[in-house]
């Protein structure tokens, strides 16, 4: 099977989240994916680490998805950004960030365990920008 | 009707009752001496006309006793001689004394001579029957000598009759001698003998003119001989009666005098009316103006002010008293006493309503202020409600989502083995996770409705380390390790299972949760009559402000964080369902510390093993 070489980094507070994705990305041949904590890490090592796509959580404590969708915005790091949000309404939150950042991507969480692939594969075949 | 009005009303009709009143009273006693005085005057009128009849019989009968008591006349009875007759009775002579009959009667009564003289219109004819009869009587009843008037042939006559003795008027008595005269209309006339007043005489059995009529019946009536009739304002009549020789009534006579007094009493009445009708106005006008300067005008002008302070709009100003020390000047002191007590009522209901107003203003501001409040707190819990369903759902979903993704990645395979064990145990834990938040759900909403509590008598170190095995996992993922202490005892509560376990895996996965260091110290510590339970880690520490509200419902330190902010609230609400208490203290270095004490059971024995 053809490893994909896609850099992922997910940005989620909570470590069976990470570790979930990880495991559902690993089993569709995603090898290279990292994790962040929390808003502030997953920013700094947006910056520093060269990802192709970025999985990042809505709510976090101290600086939520909100605060590091600004700040990559903010430090023009080029890549793709997909949300994965769990909350209540995900598709109020789906279109207020279609409305904010139009290239970042939106998927509720509870979708993630069979969608999450096809469309990380999807939003690779786009080339990566600033958002 | 105005005072005023009244007044002069009032002083009108007194004035006209006293003016009419003593107009009455005097009138009718000037009427009443008017009429006593004309009554006198009237009556000595007629008495002197009636005295002159007399007197003219009497002068008749002084006449006759020439004649009577003398000898010749004497003699001539006895005789009857004419020489006597010729010499003694020529008619000449005896029309010059005015007389037209004279009579000689003997002792018998009979006639002797009459000799008639004829003057003017009287009749001389016929000898008058009345004659003898009256000589007769005389000679019977008397010894001969009378005078009076008589009726002879129906005219008036005085006649005189006297004894016939000789000239030194020595008897015996030859008879009797009598002179008659008749009076003439012009001697009736003239009887009243005053200039103005007429004497007429009706002789009684003939028809009376309707005067005489009524005189003669007011006086046989009243047994008077006289009576006063006034025919007119200008003439008065006085009637009386003439009675005969023998005492019979035979004429009345009427005196018609004029009232010259009458119309001087009228025109005095007039004065007199006048004059009282001009006292009684002056007085009454008199009486009307000093009553109306010295009461009326002070009472209008009283009036009058009382009137302004009565309007709406009037103001409360003192009325004036003016100087007079009497009772309307006290009316006027009592008004402006009374309106300064109705000022000083007024100053202080207006004290009172900006008393009541401002205490209304706050007391409404206060409340406003509480609405405000509990609105505001009412928004506030609302929201935080709505936070908390929100954060719920996330809470939910986060442990839903790695379960789904697990069992996809346990459906799909193509991991590696290590792989497929850490997804199972994340299965796991994360159930675990779910029951714990549903078991939050049910917990908040039995504290909400009814707190059904249901306790039992359970060992609480057992349920402590039930509760460690709960989330060792969950602590070693993050390479936690959880040090115990004090747990090879029993201690006995009464306790309700469910929420103790509740209560405490709350504080655990806080705990953990929060914890960044690998160490966790769990402790249970039997003080007195109570135990305690402790469970410390070293991580982020609470902000000092925050440390009081750490257990109020729906606290976050971080709104964005994960949790729904009823955990710790639960906590505290079951712990104070047990009596106990539970707190905060801050960890050393750094983490947090929390505590929690509840009553143990006086059973429960302190029983130390390894």
């Amino acid at each position: 099977m053809k490893k994909n070489e896609a850099k992922i980094l997910i940005v989620d507070d909570e470590a069976d989240v990470r570790k979930s994705i990880a495991l559902v990305l690993a089993a569709n041949d995603f090898s290279e994916v990292d994790t962040a904590k929390g808003a502030v890490e997953g920013v700094k090592k947006a910056e520093a680490g060269n990802y192709d796509i970025i999985l990042l959580d809505m709510i976090m404590p101290d600086v939520s998805g909100w605060g590091a969708l600004e700040k990559i915005s903010a430090k023009k790091i080029k890549t793709r950004v997909l949300v994965l949000s769990a909350v209540g309404l995900p598709e109020v939150i789906g279109d207020e960030v279609k409305k904010r950042y139009p290239d970042v991507g939106f998927m509720p969480k509870t979708k993630a365990a069979v969608e999450l692939a096809d469309k990380v594969r999807d939003m690779l075949k786009a080339p990566a920008k600033v958002i | 009707m105005e005072l005023r009005n009244k007044t002069l009303m009032i002083t009108g009709i007194m004035s006209a009752v006293i003016m009419l009143g003593v107009y009455g009273i005097l009138y009718t006693i000037m009427y009443q001496n008017f009429t006593t005085l004309e009554q006198k005057n009237v009556m000595g009128i007629i008495q002197d006309a009636d005295a002159r009849l007399a007197d003219d019989a009497i002068q008749l009968g002084r006449i006759l006793g020439d004649w009577a008591s003398w000898d010749d006349t004497y003699v001539f009875i006895e005789d009857k001689n004419d020489a006597y007759v010729k010499s003694n009775l020529e008619d000449a002579s005896l029309a010059a004394a005015h007389i037209n009959i004279i009579g000689f009667y003997g002792t018998d009564g009979k006639t002797v001579l009459v000799k008639m003289v004829k003057i003017g219109d009287a009749p001389a004819n016929a000898v008058p029957a009345e004659l003898e009869n009256i000589a007769q009587e005389c000679l019977k009843y008397g010894n001969g000598s009378a005078q009076g008037i008589m009726i002879l042939g129906g005219r008036l006559a005085t006649v005189a009759t006297r004894p016939i003795l000789t000239s030194k008027g020595e008897g015996p008595t030859m008879g009797t001698v009598l002179m008659a005269r008749y009076v003439s209309r012009e001697e009736i006339a003239a009887l009243a003998g005053t200039r103005g007043i007429t004497t007429t005489m009706w002789q009684l059995g003939g028809v009376a003119p309707i005067d005489y009529q009524s005189a003669a019946d007011s006086m046989f009536t009243s047994g008077n001989s006289t009576t006063i009739l006034p025919i007119s304002d200008t003439e008065t009549a006085g009637y009386f009666i003439a009675k005969d020789m023998h005492g019979k009534p035979v004429a009345i006579f009427r005196a018609t005098i004029p009232r010259d007094s009458y119309a001087e009493f009228k025109k005095n009445a007039l004065y007199m009316f006048a004059m009282i009708f001009t006292a009684v106005v002056v007085f009454g006008g008199l009486n009307f103006v000093l009553l109306d300067r010295f009461l009326l005008s002070r009472i209008r002008r009283l009036g009058e002010q009382a009137e302004q302070i009565g309007k709406t709009d009037g103001n409360m100003e003192n009325v004036v008293p003016d100087n007079s020390r009497d009772e309307i000047t006290q009316l006027a002191d009592d008004i402006n006493r009374m309106l300064a007590r109705l000022r000083a009522a007024q100053h202080e209901l207006l004290r009172s309503q900006i008393s009541y107003n401002s205490r209304l203003h706050k007391e409404v501001k206060q409340k406003t202020h509480q609405l405000v409040g509990v609105n505001a707190r009412l928004r506030s819990m609302e929201s935080k409600k709505n936070q908390f369903l929100f954060n719920m759902g996330h809470e939910l979903k986060s442990p839903l989502t790695v379960i789904e993704m697990n069992l996809a990645i346990a459906r799909n395979g193509g991991l590696t083995k290590e792989q497929r064990e850490e997804s199972k145990r994340m299965i796991n834990r994360n159930m675990k996770r779910l029951k714990q938040k549903i078991e939050e759900i049910i917990q908040l909403s039995r504290f909400e409705y009814g707190k059904a509590v249901q306790k039992s008598e359970m060992d609480f170190v057992a349920l402590v380390r039930e509760v460690v095995g709960d989330y060792y996992d969950f602590a070693s993922v993050k390479g936690i390790s959880i040090h115990l202490e004090g747990f090879g005892q029993r201690v006995m509560v009464m306790g309700d299972h469910r929420l103790l376990q509740y209560a405490l895996g709350n504080l655990f996965s806080n705990a953990v949760k929060y914890c960044d260091e690998k160490d966790i110290d769990v402790k249970i510590e039997r003080k007195g009559k109570e135990v305690v339970f402790s469970i410390a880690n070293q991580g982020a520490e609470i902000k000092h402000e925050n440390r009081r509200k750490l257990f109020r419902k729906f606290f976050k330190e971080d709104q964005n964080a994960p949790g729904t902010g009823v955990g710790l609230f639960m906590t505290r609400e079951i712990v104070r369902e047990h009596s106990g208490k539970v707190w905060y203290e801050p960890n050393k270095p750094r983490g947090a510390i929390f505590y929690f004490s509840i009553p143990a059971m006086n059973g429960g024995r302190l029983n130390e093993k390894k």
